[in-house]
Parts: structure tokens; C-alpha cells; sequence
């Protein structure tokens, strides 16, 4: 596609605390851009204190999670092709984490949660580079692929709407925990806290984690309903229940 | 056991949102797809009952497969069959790709992605814990009731090619196969399925007779990233068998016209 320059309509959320508003701003861009570079463009012509977290530019660091016309979206990695050029953008930061300042939001809370995870843990014998096959590699190396943007922590309905972040470690975590638990080497058993303090039962299945990952993984299918499987297989299969009793 | 940290929390209003999207049309559409589905079952159920076999022909309607004979059933006008809805019924509700339909377009719970809740906010949401959700966690035991459902749809196929004049083939063969293979594709492709044969395992390779385990796990994986198409594509085959079925009773289209082989 051919470039071409056009003015773009965006309104942007600023402020912090109270005094928060959405200011409408017309930028010259042209159809090759991203939305972060549109937002540098307002910064370096019209608001240099506007505040944006943003490192790579390249869909690799996960910092510049915000949202576009209300979805989460990296802006660094949405298009300005993929948008109208007449409508107004709506560019807001994320909405379920601590606002700081304009589109940047405080999510330390995610790496307190991280550390609430037991690590992974070889066996005793484990040598310094052990041979593992690839067809189980294969299955934790897709969980590897996040980037902790935390945008599927972002539109998680129970941490965005019910707000249980006393009870729920979001799908970043439950997509950790399956790299961790679901690991052939690994000798830890995680799946009481997965139940109990990390929350799987919360999830419904909504798949929203799933629909905003921008590195496709796919949480619901391939994280969080096999720990749940997990967990019936210990706390809810009344047959499995019955064997463990009888045989130890 | 570790503790979770909390963050202060924020009352937000009800449907909150900045899409601009038609975010609603498919929530919608399933709400009517799902409404229809339950009006069309009762409506074959409760007034339908004792018309569900075609005559000189083995065409039974598949929601009273399998067809039970007993001596002692008491409800006049009623097949024994309905003993049995609760199988289909239990394993669709308790579907982890339905649960995402019904959540989001029954409960709005919520409706759409980044779009809040129709309720006020409820700080004491319990998700799948508590009833009647968490009766999901029986969804395995479904799964095994609907693989033997499964195999009755299978040899009910194989019934509708047998005729008063012997073996054959007619559209309602082909379309009981279409029921039959789309209910296997959906019954294969189910999560716990994927659980039960290999995704349980931790080591693929530690021995050999895990291979076959893990071969296993990979074919189910394949189906099971279509799982919602076949979810809404067995329900259609299901539907249009039994309409069609009801035609041939009510000689709107006659054998003859069904009969190719
Ligand atoms: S599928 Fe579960 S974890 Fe993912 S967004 Fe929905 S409720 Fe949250
Ligand atoms: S799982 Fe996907 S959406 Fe969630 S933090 Fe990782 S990369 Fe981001
Ligand atoms: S700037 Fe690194 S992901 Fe966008
Ligand atoms: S039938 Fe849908 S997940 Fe089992």
C-alpha cells in the first residue's frame, strides 16, 4: 500500500488522580504509522509532558499496553491502516491497574503476584544440561512466547469489573503456573495454590485473555482449562477421590 | 500457602466502555441461536413425542436416540427416551466453549471483552466456586456418558441404511451420518477428552507407553481448536435431521423422493 499522509482526530486521556480528562488532538501522520508513533508525534509537536511507557517498538517488551477505541492493544504494534482515518481514536490507558499519569499505569502489583509462585524446581539428580524431548518442550515453549504486557490481566472481566485481585492471579499467572506445572522436569505441586490462592475457579471461560494476547497464545485453551482439569482431577473427580482413599 | 495481594478497589459503572465496534451483534445472535435451540427441543419434547420414527424405514429422530423399549413406561404420549436428556443436556451445559457463550450472552458476565458488567460491580464474585457453576467440574463424567451417546449415533447411521426391501441409502442417511459425525467431532474435540488422553501428562517420553498417549493428545488438540465449530455445527446437524425426519411423517416429502439407493 502506497503511503500517504492524513490528518488523524485523537482524543487522549490525560491527567492523574481527580483531575483526569480526554483531550482531542489532530495529527499529520501518513497510513505506514503505528499509534505509538502518532502519540510521539502529539509530544514532540503539541504536549511533551504527555506520558507514555514505551521501550522496543518492536511488540517485544510489553510496556506500551494501553487502549484503543476501548480493545487492549500494544500501541506500538497497531497500525494506523487498521483504524478509520476519519473517526475520532480513542486512546486511553489500561483500566485496571493504578493510573500514574496519562496512559501510564502502575502494574507492580503483577510482579508482586509473580513472586507468589513457587519456582521451578529440578529434581535432585538434575544435571547441568538435561536432555529433554521435544514434544514436551514444544507445549511449555508456547507460554514462554509472553511478554508480560499484562493486557489479558487488563481485560480480565474478574480483576477489570469484580476486581478480585485478593483472589485471582489473572491469566498471565495461570499461563506461568502451566509452563511451571505442566513442565516434565519440574517436581513442585502447585495445584492446591492454583485452587486456593491463585484462583482458577474464578475464570469463566470468557476467553477475553485469549482474544487481546498480542503473541497468540492461547490461554484459555492451552493454560487455564488444563489446570482446571488439573484441579477436578484432585478436588472434584469423586472417582479419582475414591481411589486415592482406598489405595493411598 | 502464599497470599494474594490486593489493590484498592474502584466502583465502575454498569456497561462501561469505549468500543466502537459492534460488539453486541454476537453475543446477540448467539442469545438467539441458543433461545431458539431450547424452544425448538421443549416444542419436540413435550408436544412431539410420539412422533419421531419414519415407517419401512430404521430413520429414528436423533433426539430420541438412543430408543428405548421398556415394558413399564407409564407416561402415555411421551417416549422412554426423554430418560436420557440429561446426558446432552448436562454435557452441553457443563462445556467449557459453551460456558463462554452462556456467560457472556446470557449473564453478561461479561458481554464482551474491556466491556463492564451489566450488574454493579460485585467485589464478592466467586466465578466457577460456588452453585451452580462449579457443578462444571463434573464435566468429564459428561464427556463419558456422551462418548456412549456418541457410538449409539453412530449405529444409528448404520441402522438408516437398512430398509423394509434391504440395505440402502436415502437423504435421511445421509443426514443421521451428518449428525452422527458431527456429534463425534464434537464429543472428540472436548476439553476433558484432550485431559483424559494425554494433556494430564507431564512427561511424554519418559516411556514408551506413553507414546501412544501422546499421539493421542496431539490428534485431540487438532480437533479440539475447532471445538466451537463443531459445538454449533452438531446442534444444526441435530436440528435439521430431526425436521426433516418430521417431514418424511407427515409425508410432506415422500420415501421415494428419499431414497437415492
Ligand atoms: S478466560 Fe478466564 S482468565 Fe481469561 S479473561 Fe476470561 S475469565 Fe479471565
Ligand atoms: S499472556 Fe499474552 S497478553 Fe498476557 S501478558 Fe503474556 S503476552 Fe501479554
Ligand atoms: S514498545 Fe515494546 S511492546 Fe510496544
Ligand atoms: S464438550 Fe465442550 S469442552 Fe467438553
Amino acid at each position: 500500500m502506497a503511503e500517504y499522509n492524513y490528518n488523524l482526530k485523537m482524543s487522549v486521556q490525560r491527567g492523574s488522580g481527580e483531575d483526569i480528562s480526554m483531550v482531542n488532538y489532530e495529527v499529520e501522520v501518513d497510513s505506514k504509522m503505528v499509534v505509538l508513533d502518532a502519540l510521539h508525534k502529539i509530544q514532540t509537536d503539541e504536549a511533551p509532558d504527555l506520558s507514555i511507557r514505551w521501550n522496543c517498538k518492536a511488540g517485544k517488551c510489553g510496556s506500551c499496553s494501553a487502549e484503543i477505541n476501548g480493545k487492549p492493544k500494544l500501541l506500538c504494534m497497531s497500525k494506523l491502516s487498521d483504524f478509520s482515518e476519519t473517526e475520532v481514536m480513542v486512546v486511553k490507558p489500561m483500566h485496571t491497574f493504578p493510573l500514574i499519569k496519562d496512559l501510564v499505569t502502575d502494574v507492580s502489583w503483577n510482579y508482586l503476584v509473580n513472586k507468589k509462585i513457587k519456582p521451578f524446581s529440578p529434581p535432585d539428580n538434575f544435571k547441568d544440561d538435561p536432555k529433554m524431548m521435544q514434544q514436551e518442550v514444544d507445549r511449555v515453549q508456547e507460554f514462554r512466547k509472553c511478554i508480560e504486557c499484562f493486557l489479558c490481566q487488563d481485560v480480565c472481566h474478574v480483576l477489570r469489573s469484580h476486581q478480585r485481585f485478593d483472589v485471582f492471579a489473572g491469566p498471565r499467572f495461570m499461563v506461568r503456573l502451566a509452563s511451571l506445572e505442566m513442565h516434565p522436569l519440574d517436581t513442585e505441586d502447585r495445584i492446591p495454590e492454583i485452587k486456593n490462592v491463585f484462583g482458577s475457579g474464578l475464570c469463566n471461560i470468557t476467553k477475553c485473555c485469549t482474544e487481546v494476547c498480542p503473541e497468540s497464545i492461547p490461554i484459555t485453551d492451552e493454560a487455564i482449562i488444563p489446570l482446571k482439569e488439573r484441579v477436578v482431577d484432585r478436588y472434584y473427580d469423586p472417582l479419582k477421590w475414591i481411589v486415592r482413599k482406598i489405595f493411598g | 500457602m502464599a497470599e494474594m495481594i490486593t489493590l484498592p478497589t474502584v466502583d465502575h459503572g454498569e456497561f462501561k466502555h469505549s468500543r466502537n465496534d459492534r460488539w453486541w451483534v454476537r453475543p446477540l445472535l448467539q442469545a438467539v441461536a441458543i433461545t431458539g435451540f431450547i424452544f425448538y427441543s421443549l416444542w419436540v419434547i413435550f408436544l412431539e413425542s410420539d412422533n419421531y420414527k419414519v415407517e419401512g424405514t430404521h430413520y429414528i429422530s436423533p433426539f430420541y436416540s438412543p430408543d428405548l423399549e421398556l415394558g413399564f413406561w407409564p407416561i402415555e404420549g411421551f417416549s422412554p427416551a426423554l430418560l436420557l436428556i440429561w446426558i446432552p443436556l448436562g454435557f452441553r451445559y457443563t462445556c467449557y466453549y459453551a460456558r463462554k457463550v452462556y456467560h457472556r450472552a446470557f449473564l453478561a458476565d461479561p458481554p464482551a471483552c474491556a466491556v463492564s458488567e451489566l450488574r454493579k460491580v460485585n467485589h464478592k464474585y466467586k466465578g466457577e466456586n460456588k452453585l451452580v457453576f462449579i457443578v462444571s467440574n463434573l464435566h468429564r463424567y459428561f464427556f463419558y456418558l456422551a462418548f456412549v451417546l456418541m457410538i449409539v449415533h453412530i449405529i444409528d447411521f448404520f441402522l438408516a441404511m437398512k430398509f423394509e426391501d434391504g440395505i440402502g441409502f436415502g437423504l435421511g442417511t445421509l443426514l443421521l451420518g451428518f449428525d452422527a459425525l458431527f456429534l463425534a467431532l464434537y464429543v472428540l474435540s472436548c476439553h476433558s477428552c484432550k485431559h483424559v488422553v494425554g494433556g494430564g501428562l507431564d512427561c511424554f517420553s519418559c516411556n514408551t507407553a506413553v507414546n501412544a498417549r501422546y499421539k493421542s493428545w496431539k490428534f485431540v488438540k487438532k480437533l479440539n481448536e475447532n471445538h466451537h465449530k463443531f459445538f454449533w455445527l452438531s446442534l444444526l446437524s441435530l436440528i435439521v435431521a430431526d425436521i426433516y425426519i418430521k417431514l418424511l411423517i407427515n409425508d410432506v416429502i415422500s420415501l421415494e423422493f428419499d431414497r437415492w439407493i
